[in-house]
């Protein structure tokens, strides 16, 4: 039954959603159907900018990564690095994004490096977060465990605050994922060229175009993506820890 | 002439002090040998300083006066907690310590959980393992690089008197077999006198040796000992020194 409520919920929601779209003009709410059928129709361009949009927030993801994870390490070693830079970090994460976008659109131009670099800002701070609260969440006896065999820093980090972080971090991608995907939406609506085609611009033109049911194909379109990504970690963390964690 | 002489100490606090960068004194001055081979329980108060000597024993506090001398020899330390880690099999978290040192020893890994028999359980996770189990298995670990020197921070104090009886006796046949020498923090007299040779009283802080009282048992120890009015005597004697 458990399992069962969520699709319940769906059902509900398509039913209520149907209904009340019979009380409304398409180009204000499309109905399920007419948002299928528009999705039909241009499947090969959704497909191309569903493509596009997750090359996107992935390529985010990747420099995220590289940032957090090796700044998380960086500031576990150096505290000084920590105390200098951290307030910079949140700093970035409190101006909205889309104040930014247009700067990075000055700077970067037009193209695939403005949403990557959007997503990479918006889910950069809670990959940073979660590393560091991860690596420094071994006990005291773990770390004098590993101080009386006379093991390096590197060794630590390798053997103890890595494994001993990787729920945190995961727990921290399942919020980082979903901002990817909002995060090179953002940087689609301000700096895609429409060539190729990706989500961010589908929404955009569409909407202006009074193409209603497209927008709610694009806007549902990147919302499997992002529940995709989160399917994904979820399947990680299973894998990853799902035999230890929890009972330790 | 060329021959080395055995030690004549497994440890040796020697006018020994530690302080808190703060100023706050936990050791001042004390004095302290561990024989080779013997049992060594360090019983007091709690907040007395008694697990501040194991440290300082252990290479974890660093003395900011006089020496801590111990001959050269692989030591080990278990933790009141089993601190296995838990992603690791059992085999992993024993080979661990060699692990950290740059060696294999695949035989001596299953030598050692052998010993505290666990040989069946060597591919399981901790969290599949019970309490006693999961002790056991630490214990392992500490004698996988066959130490001289053995510090038990209250290391069955966490078990249940059953598993904790069964778990002394257990080590006491170990400690028979290997002859290392042992360094014990214990809040339990009774765990203190049926294992140890001597038994330290302390007080404090900072730390102060109030008496240090030589268990009248002969060895080797048998369960049966516990139940002597003799055993129940010298307890007594213990409590009131406390």
């Amino acid at each position: 039954m458990s399992r069962a409520l969520p699709f319940l919920v769906a059902l509900l929601i398509l039913a209520a959603w149907w209904l009340f779209s019979l009380t409304q003009p398409e180009i204000l709410l499309p109905s399920p159907l007419q948002v299928l059928e528009a999705a039909w129709t241009g499947r090969a361009r959704l497909a191309e900018a569903l493509l596009y949009t997750a090359l996107s927030s992935l390529g985010g993801l990747a420099i995220a990564t590289a940032i957090g994870l090796g700044g998380a390490a960086l500031f576990l070693r150096f505290e000084w690095l920590e105390r200098a830079l951290y307030p910079y970090a949140l700093f970035l994460q409190t101006v909205p994004i889309i104040a930014i976008a247009p700067l990075l659109v000055v700077w970067l131009g037009y193209g695939i490096s403005v949403a990557v670099t959007t997503a990479a800002i918006v889910c950069f701070f809670p990959i940073l977060t979660s590393a560091n609260a991860g690596l420094s969440s071994p006990s005291r006896s773990e770390i004098e465990l590993m101080q009386l065999y006379g093991a390096s820093w590197i060794q630590t980090l390798t053997k103890l605050r890595l494994p001993r972080a990787l729920p945190t971090v995961l727990a921290g991608y399942r919020s980082a994922v979903g901002l990817s995907v909002i995060g090179a939406i953002v940087g689609e609506f301000v700096g895609a060229t429409g060539d190729p085609v990706s989500l961010g611009y589908l929404v955009i033109s569409s909407s202006r175009s009074a193409d209603t049911a497209t927008t709610f194909a694009a806007v549902l379109a990147s919302a499997a993506l992002a529940g995709a990504l989160f399917a994904i970690v979820r399947t990680i963390e299973k894998r990853a820890i799902g035999a230890w964690h929890g009972h330790s | 002439m060329g021959v080395t002489e055995p030690s004549v100490y497994a440890v040796r606090f020697q006018d020994l002090s530690f302080a808190w960068p703060n100023g706050e004194a936990l050791c001042a001055g004390l004095d302290l040998v561990v024989q080779p081979g013997e049992i060594l329980a360090l019983v007091g108060p709690s907040g007395c300083g008694k697990s501040t000597l194991l440290r300082l024993a252990s290479g974890l506090l660093t003395p900011t006066a006089g020496a801590l001398e111990r001959p050269r020899g692989e030591q080990a330390f278990v933790f009141q907690s089993p601190t296995l880690l838990p992603w690791r099999s059992l085999r992993e978290n024993v080979a661990l310590p060699l692990e950290l040192a740059g060696r294999s020893d695949p035989h001596g890994v299953d030598a050692a959980l052998e010993l505290v028999g666990l040989a069946e359980d060597a591919d399981k996770l901790p969290a599949a393992l019970s309490g006693g189990m999961q002790m056991r298995a630490s214990l392992a670990r500490a004698l996988v690089t066959e130490p001289e020197l053995v510090l038990l921070d209250e290391a069955f104090s966490a078990l249940d008197g059953l598993t904790r009886k069964r778990l002394q006796l257990a080590f006491l046949k170990i400690w028979r077999t290997k002859g290392f020498s042992v360094l014990m923090v214990t809040h339990d007299l009774d765990e203190a006198l049926w294992l140890a040779d001597r038994v330290v009283v302390l007080e404090g802080p900072p730390v102060r040796i109030k008496q240090i009282v030589q268990v009248p048992l002969s060895r080797p120890r048998v369960r049966e000992q516990r139940h002597t009015a003799d055993f129940g005597e010298q307890l007594q004697r213990l409590e009131a020194l406390l």
